[in-house]
């Protein structure tokens, strides 16, 4: 381990606190509009998103012109509260209501 | 479209109103699995032009950022061509037959046409000078892959990388834009992004 990676885990550790990445770490529960998309078992918040933006490349839901775009096909539509599309800053907040910790 | 575990160049300007983006840069090139180089990395010796070139060569990916090319406050009033002269020899190295991909980033798509019309015809990444469409243009200039981090992580990996910046900053001597600083800037986004189950 280099001089830099030590200092590096040590800022980490002062920035994220203790139990910090728990945050990030712990398993939610998908609601049936959500679950739909991205399965109904409890994951961490970041393989929500990254089932979620595998989805939208799946289905090629990205719109073609404005990359930010993303529009909503049927199992989608719930998710995004009733709308056809969002941008992808957007959707955190959104899909954060299906979530149950 | 650039390659994963690659080496990415990034050509930005070192100015404190720039810091943002350029955090928001660094994380989000991390989290991507890529590992950022820059001309911090090359020491201010007589070579340092043919340092800067190898480097340059020896990236898989370079990124330009123009969007702070402008006039000084301070007399005599010029804009620094470093950034546009490193972005020369990225595009002159390519048209010798380099693989290497080059990315130009501007804040205003249409500010390029104006300053540096030879480049008509190339796509400008436009970021509009905020993190998003920083994220935005950097999820576009890498591929998809199914582990990929999505926009949301990579924000997220931003604001982690932004609230160590003062503790990275207090023992760089209260510059980011200094060798060290680079340094731990690097090994501290990859230590959240892995702690964070973004990079695995």
């Amino acid at each position: 381990m280099t001089k830099e990676t030590k200092k590096a885990r040590k800022i980490v550790d002062k920035v994220l606190g203790k139990n910090g990445t728990a945050i990030y770490m712990t398993p939610m529960q998908p609601d049936t509009a959500l679950g739909a998309v991205v399965g109904n078992r409890a994951i961490p918040r970041t393989t929500v998103s990254k089932k979620i933006w595998a989805y939208i490349k799946k289905n090629d839901l990205q719109d073609k012109k404005r990359k930010v775009i993303i529009n909503a096909d049927a199992k989608l539509k719930p998710v995004f509260g009733g709308r056809s599309q969002v941008t992808m800053f957007e959707m955190t907040k959104l899909v954060s209501k299906h979530l149950k910790g | 479209m650039a390659d994963y575990r690659a080496n990415v160049f990034i050509n930005v300007p070192f100015d404190n109103q720039y810091e943002r983006l350029y955090l928001a840069l660094i994380a989000s090139i991390v989290g991507l699995g890529a590992y950022p180089r820059s001309t911090l990395e090359v020491p201010p010796t007589k070579d340092r032009l043919r340092r800067i070139f190898t480097l340059i060569r020896s990236c898989d990916i370079s990124i330009h950022d123009l969007s702070r090319v402008q006039l000084s406050r301070s007399a005599p009033r010029c804009p620094r061509f470093n950034m546009p002269f490193e972005a020369g020899l990225a595009v002159a190295s390519f048209l010798a037959g380099s693989k290497r991909s080059w990315y130009l980033l501007e804040s205003d798509r249409y500010r390029l046409q104006k300053s540096l019309s030879d480049l008509n015809g190339y796509e400008v990444n436009s970021h509009e000078g905020t993190i998003q469409g920083m994220v935005a243009v950097l999820l576009d200039i890498f591929p998809y892959r199914p582990s990929q981090p999505g926009p949301t992580e990579l924000r997220t990996l931003c604001r982690l990388l932004a609230k160590a910046a003062p503790e990275i900053k207090r023992q760089s001597n209260r510059d980011l834009f200094r060798p060290r600083a680079f340094d731990l800037l690097r090994e501290t986004a990859a230590e959240f992004a892995r702690r964070t189950g973004i990079l695995r």
